[in-house]
């Protein structure tokens, strides 16, 4: 990212070319300052109002501008030479300029989304400003990478020297702000940001300075360039690391150790509840998520893992999501899984619902889209006895005659308790569970056995 | 279509944990089913039984999450403590080291739920009173030293098995209507169950559910 201080003899202001929109004529202005370059277009009439101003405010000779023409103004010719005396000026204002910078050449040439000192000039403005909205309601802030950057590079250079004092960056309300928030929001991007040649996700981002407080949401960066992620260990309760290509859950619970193999009591995220590493690269669910003792909802949706771990270090955990992932067989759950309410399983490869005969705390139950054929494979749900929802549509049992009926009929007198494909029962529904049951019990020749629940 | 094993206001969570072999799963069964079951297999990870009792006039339906006594199951079974209402902690009182491995087993259940569980402590097997290891007195001042219910009892004879579960069950309904028991709570480890259309019951609020309780 620019860095005019840093750069000042490295500058370089050209307007190479012109581009007609809509009938008017705009003269791309490029800026290079060191590596950093970037596009901005103006047309004629805005050069001409900068110029009012800057004559006005800043003492800039009057007759440098090359003057305004009505008639014949987009003639080729004319537009050439136009656009050379434009370049002429601006170089011209520039150096004139560059020592004060004043606030209206900066947003003219865009130095305030690019550059390290405008770009905080403005998010301190901002911060000012509407630091106490954003404190009063959400309490979060979305952050760009490129800003984060910006701050972490202020924090280690010694202060600019522009001769603007006025206009004298001050940090404190960005710290303050950043002090104080419950949450921060970082989306990276690979792709050029805006009109410049800066790439996001290479900036390097030091979490450190920041004292994140309970949530982080990291989307679409590279874990590679975010350093002292490890330092949200002692306060965060969510964290969310999506679309970064995490390849092992380790990667981020265990950012900052070299050795990954032993877990110490140093490495523990005390107090985080959620983790919500979907769309990532996960392949399985590694030791490392022991190190999050406390963690109630883990979603790992959208991944490539084929297995349910060991969970049962885990005595917290209350929802599992694991949606869209490669897992075809989970036997005996309640061995991995301990006293768990919701879990999401849809869009896997699983065949039977076997594997979940004595999952007894489970409330929820998502095994939509999976490749469950067989009716019989359910039956073992109907035991579980605090299961209220369940979703089984997207499965090829789920289209298959009396299907509904079927499955209610599983839960005997729970049926009617029984949100199926997120659906309570019909009367006819009902109806249909009884006459089932009952032909049933005929069938095994028993007698009815009217108490389920023991002595009632 | 019948309602009537629904018809019940309360959930009561309860867990039973011990050493292995002291005869959870018994108890259980027995509670459940008013059965011993001779050749109990070890429990995996964890069993579960139901059945709807009464309370001062109140229909409730007791979840009990009978756990596997053995160490390697330690870990599955500790998240079972979480929302846990009620808990029965059993010893075999023809065995000293089960009943030696009591406070390990306090220590849990205190640090793992939330100040409202009710605790209960049951000497189990006290058919086999020729083979008796832990005197009646000495395990009595241990629950009364840690502020526990106790009985002894016997899944075999079913005696006092009823007893233990219904007193619990008492015990939280109690805390409930000292209002010492917040419902609201996420791990109470007590659901309030909403009225069924058909009854008589005309808020769900736990305040007024109370005034109901109390004539």
């Amino acid at each position: 990212m620019a860095c005019l201080w840093s750069n000042s003899n490295e500058v370089l202001i050209q307007i190479p070319l012109t581009e007609e929109i809509d009938n008017v004529t705009f003269y791309q202005i490029s800026v290079k300052v060191g590596e950093i370059k970037w596009n901005v277009k103006h047309r004629y009439s805005e050069f001409y109002n900068l110029h009012n101003q800057l004559i006005t405010d800043h003492g800039v000779s009057k007759d440098i501008l090359p003057s305004k023409k009505v008639i014949g103004n987009k003639s080729e010719p004319f537009i050439e030479n136009r656009r050379k005396a434009l370049e002429k000026y601006v170089q011209k204002i520039f150096i004139f300029l560059r020592q004060t910078m004043p606030k209206i050449f900066v947003d003219f040439l865009d130095f305030h989304l690019y550059d390290i000192y405008f770009l905080l000039q403005d998010l301190s403005l901002l911060c000012f400003t509407k630091g106490d909205l954003i404190l009063s309601s959400s309490r979060v802030y979305s952050f760009k990478p490129i800003e984060l950057y910006a701050i972490n590079e202020f924090l280690k250079s010694p202060a600019p020297n522009f001769t603007n004092s006025s206009k004298q960056l001050d940090l404190g309300p960005i710290l303050d702000l950043c002090s104080q928030l419950d949450a921060f929001i970082i989306h990276g991007c690979y792709n050029d940001y805006l009109k410049s040649n800066i790439i996001l996700n290479k900036l390097p981002i030091d979490l450190s300075p920041f004292k994140i407080q309970k949530g982080l949401y990291l989307s679409n960066v590279s874990l590679d360039m975010v350093t002292s992620l490890g330092n949200a260990r002692e306060t965060v309760t969510t964290l969310e690391v999506v679309f970064s290509n995490v390849k092992r859950i380790s990667d981020i619970l265990q950012c900052d150790i070299l050795h990954k193999n032993t877990l110490e009591e140093s490495q523990k995220w005390k107090v985080l509840e959620t983790l919500d590493l979907s769309n990532n690269n996960l392949m399985d669910i590694d030791e490392s998520i022991n190190l999050a003792k406390n963690l109630k909802h883990l979603i790992l949706d959208n991944n490539y893992i084929s297995t349910v771990s060991d969970l049962t270090q885990l005595p917290n955990l209350e929802n599992l999501s694991i949606e869209n992932n490669l897992i075809t067989v989970c036997n005996d759950l309640h061995r991995k899984i301990g006293n768990i309410k919701t879990l999401n399983l849809s869009l896997n490869n699983i065949v039977t619902g076997k594997g979940f005969y004595k999952l007894y705390s489970l409330e929820t139950l998502n095994l939509s889209s999976n490749k469950i054929t067989n009716i019989e494979e359910l039956e073992c749900l109907g035991r579980l006895p605090c299961l209220e929802y369940l979703v089984l549509n997207g499965n090829n049992v789920s289209s298959s005659i009396d299907y509904r009926v079927k499955v209610l009929e599983f839960f005997g007198e729970r049926a009617a308790d029984i949100y199926l494909d997120n659906e309570k029962p019909s009367e006819a529904e009902l109806d249909k569970v009884s006459i089932l049951s009952a032909l049933r019990i005929v069938k095994e020749g028993k007698t009815p056995d009217l108490s389920m629940n023991g002595s009632s | 279509m019948s309602t009537g094993p629904y018809n019940y206001s309360y959930i009561f969570k309860y867990i039973i944990i011990g050493d292995m072999g002291v005869g959870k799963s018994c108890l259980l069964h027995q509670f459940t089913e008013k059965k011993f079951m001779a050749d109990c297999p070890h429990t995996i990870g964890v069993e579960f039984g139901t059945r709807i009792i009464e309370v001062s006039g109140q229909k409730i339906k007791l979840q009990i999450w009978d756990t596997a006594g053995q160490e390697r199951f330690r870990a599955v079974t500790r998240s079972y403590y979480r929302g846990a209402a009620g808990a029965l902690m059993v010893y075999d009182i023809t065995r000293r080291s089960t009943y030696n491995h009591l406070s390990s087993w306090l220590t849990d259940t205190r640090n793992l739920t939330n100040p409202s569980t009710v605790i209960f402590l049951i000497g189990n097997k006290c058919d086999l009173e020729g083979q008796r290891d832990v005197t009646y007195e000495e395990a009595s001042k241990f629950a009364e030293e840690n502020g526990l219910l106790f009985v002894e009892a016997s899944a075999k004879t079913g005696d006092n098995v009823e007893e233990a579960f219904l007193e619990t069950a008492k015990k939280i309904y109690q805390s409930i209507q000292d209002g010492r028991l917040d419902l609201n709570a996420a791990e109470s480890g007590v659901q309030h169950k909403p009225s069924q259309p058909g009854r008589n019951n005309l808020s769900n609020d736990q305040q007024a559910n109370k005034d109901n309780c109390a004539c």
